[in-house]
């Protein structure tokens, strides 16, 4: 006779007329497959844990994401947020599907450089521009996006030299009435900062003055910041055309869409409070087509979205290396995913789907990660249905950040593989092991050997 | 090791303690738990028969069975013997 599955007992007190404060049970179902690839299989042959990009998610989040603003307006641009997840495989995914390159570092612009991207389809923002960086910038004809009067005064005095007109934008910081209001990127618009900034680029005859960029902040639940934000820019423009009858040819509304993730704190998931992207293309090209910008001076609108383009796409796959009873009481498991791998844990409650069958019955838990860290927190409290040592589980929505703010800690990073459009798993990058971390050490003479 | 034999448990898993007003739940191996400690059973003989209805190495339903056992007490929800 076959023998029933086994799942581990438990007993769950029940809190009659109590709001659950751990929220309602969100898994109904197993993760058992992911485009067609059983989440058994990815452990088995890749190792656990391990990242899962989905190349067919990517691809038709981003149509999705350009039919909703190219439906609106009729000159639109995306450019990839390399620091959101510069993995090449991605990168390239996305370029493929037409987007530009967002960098914010040299490291970051010699890759998209390599990856083939036109050097003229290629903003450069950030704070941290190196004489070096801004040098080849101006030569290769890319989009500088400048982000204080220390570096405009650096490329004025570089033109004299390079004999080359750089390609500007301003980043243009401001009051969007959402909290907390970014002011650290750029040039203030509310304090006439933006427009002095303006004044002395075009006053210098040096630089062609050609885009306006604002990044108003991140996770922007309101979309209707983002058409304050395209109300002041539209200002900036329309003054500058009045003035010296330069229209800039671009307007970077940078990125900040939310994704459907939960934030921690938050009372509702994230699937039922984010905006749309027709609700962000609606506020964003209405600023700009209702705005005293004529007709025949419409810029192109230019999105940095990275978070809410990847997100969903990305996975990490995982195995569950323990169950604990704390001295309270609390339950607790131990998996082999940490924060190490998964630092936007630090701010989301992310979901973790078992990839097995379970019953209806839950328990709550805090979930913690093999380091040997206290802070080492994946979750704080989770419903989930009773695991044992060895279930395996998915944990949803990571695509964002993860593969580039990861640290190495105490172990190596894991494999990340993308299933392309025909279920077939590539890796894209390889696992880590001692020699990878070690081969930029070097240790002095004196302490090869251990031996006195 | 009994459960208290004024407890009702329900053939789906409800659990309701008259002396404090409290009421659980239990999974599907968890009623299999309660039923053989309500027999008196033994927990060797416990894991014995679950090992044979369940597919599940004997360490993992020791370590298990234990856990349910210890939250049981908590609850206050065994016999004092």
């Amino acid at each position: 006779m076959e023998k029933k599955r086994f799942e581990r007992p438990i007993i769950t007190k029940l809190n009659t007329g109590m709001p659950n404060k751990i929220g309602l049970k969100t898994e109904y179902q197993p993760i058992r497959s992911i485009d067609g690839v059983a989440v058994k299989e990815l452990i088995e042959n890749y190792g656990s844990p391990v990242y899962v990009i989905s190349e067919n998610t990517m691809r038709s989040v981003y149509r999705q994401a350009y039919q909703a603003f190219s439906t609106r307006y009729p000159k639109i641009q995306f450019a990839w947020s390399y620091k959101t997840n510069y993995m090449d495989a991605v990168c390239k995914v996305y370029h493929q599907e037409g987007s530009w390159a967002e960098v914010v570092s040299g490291f970051e612009y010699d890759k998209a450089v390599r990856n083939g991207v036109p050097t003229e389809h290629i903003i450069f923002n950030g704070p941290d521009k190196s004489i070096e960086d801004l040098e080849k910038a101006i030569r290769n004809k890319s989009l500088i996006h400048i982000d204080h009067f220390d570096e405009l005064y650096t490329i004025i005095g570089l033109c004299d030299r390079i004999k080359e007109r750089p390609q500007v934008a301003i980043r243009v910081n401001m009051d969007t009435g959402i909290y907390p209001q970014w002011t650290r990127f750029g040039f203030n618009y509310d304090n006439g900062e933006a427009w002095d900034a303006i004044n002395r680029i075009m006053i210098s005859g040096k630089i062609d003055f050609i885009g306006l960029h604002a990044h108003i902040g991140t996770y922007i639940m309101s979309a209707n910041a983002y058409r304050i934000a395209g109300n002041k820019l539209a200002d900036l423009a329309v003054r500058t055309k009045a003035k010296y009858g330069k229209a800039v040819s671009y307007i970077d509304f940078g990125g900040g869409f939310a994704s459907k993730n939960t934030l921690k704190g938050a009372y509702l998931p994230g699937t039922d409070t984010t905006p749309s992207f027709d609700e962000y293309a609606d506020a964003i090209t209405s600023s700009i087509i209702n705005s005293e910008i004529k007709p025949e001076d419409m810029p192109t609108i230019v999105l940095e979205t990275g978070r809410a383009l990847i997100d969903d796409a990305g996975y990490i796959l995982g195995t569950v290396l323990a169950n604990k009873r704390m001295a309270d009481g609390t339950k607790t498991l131990i998996i082999d995913v940490g924060v190490n791998m998964l630092f936007t844990s630090f701010w989301y409650d992310h979901k973790i789907t078992p990839a097995q069958d379970f019953s209806h019955h839950t328990e709550s838990a805090k979930i913690y990660g093999p380091l040997c860290m206290n802070i080492d927190v994946i979750r704080e409290y989770a419903d989930l249905p009773p695991l044992k040592k060895g279930d395996q589980f998915v944990i949803s929505r990571i695509g964002a950040y993860n593969m580039t703010q990861w640290m190495q800690f105490i172990t190596y990073r894991p494999k990340i593989v993308m299933i392309d459009q025909q279920s077939k798993v590539h890796v894209i990058r390889n696992n880590e092991n001692l020699d990878t971390i070690t081969q930029l050490e070097k240790v002095p003479e004196h302490l090869k050997s251990i031996k006195k | 090791m009994k459960v208290r034999s004024n407890l009702a448990v329900s053939e789906d898993g409800f659990v309701f303690d008259p002396k404090t007003g409290e009421s659980y739940t239990v999974n599907e191996v968890g009623i299999s738990v309660l039923q053989h400690l309500s027999r008196g059973t033994q927990i060797d003989a416990l894991v014995d028969a679950l090992e044979k209805e369940y597919d599940a190495d004997r360490y993992t339903l020791e370590k298990t069975v234990g856990d349910f056992v210890q939250m049981m007490k908590e609850y206050n929800l065994l016999d004092h013997e």
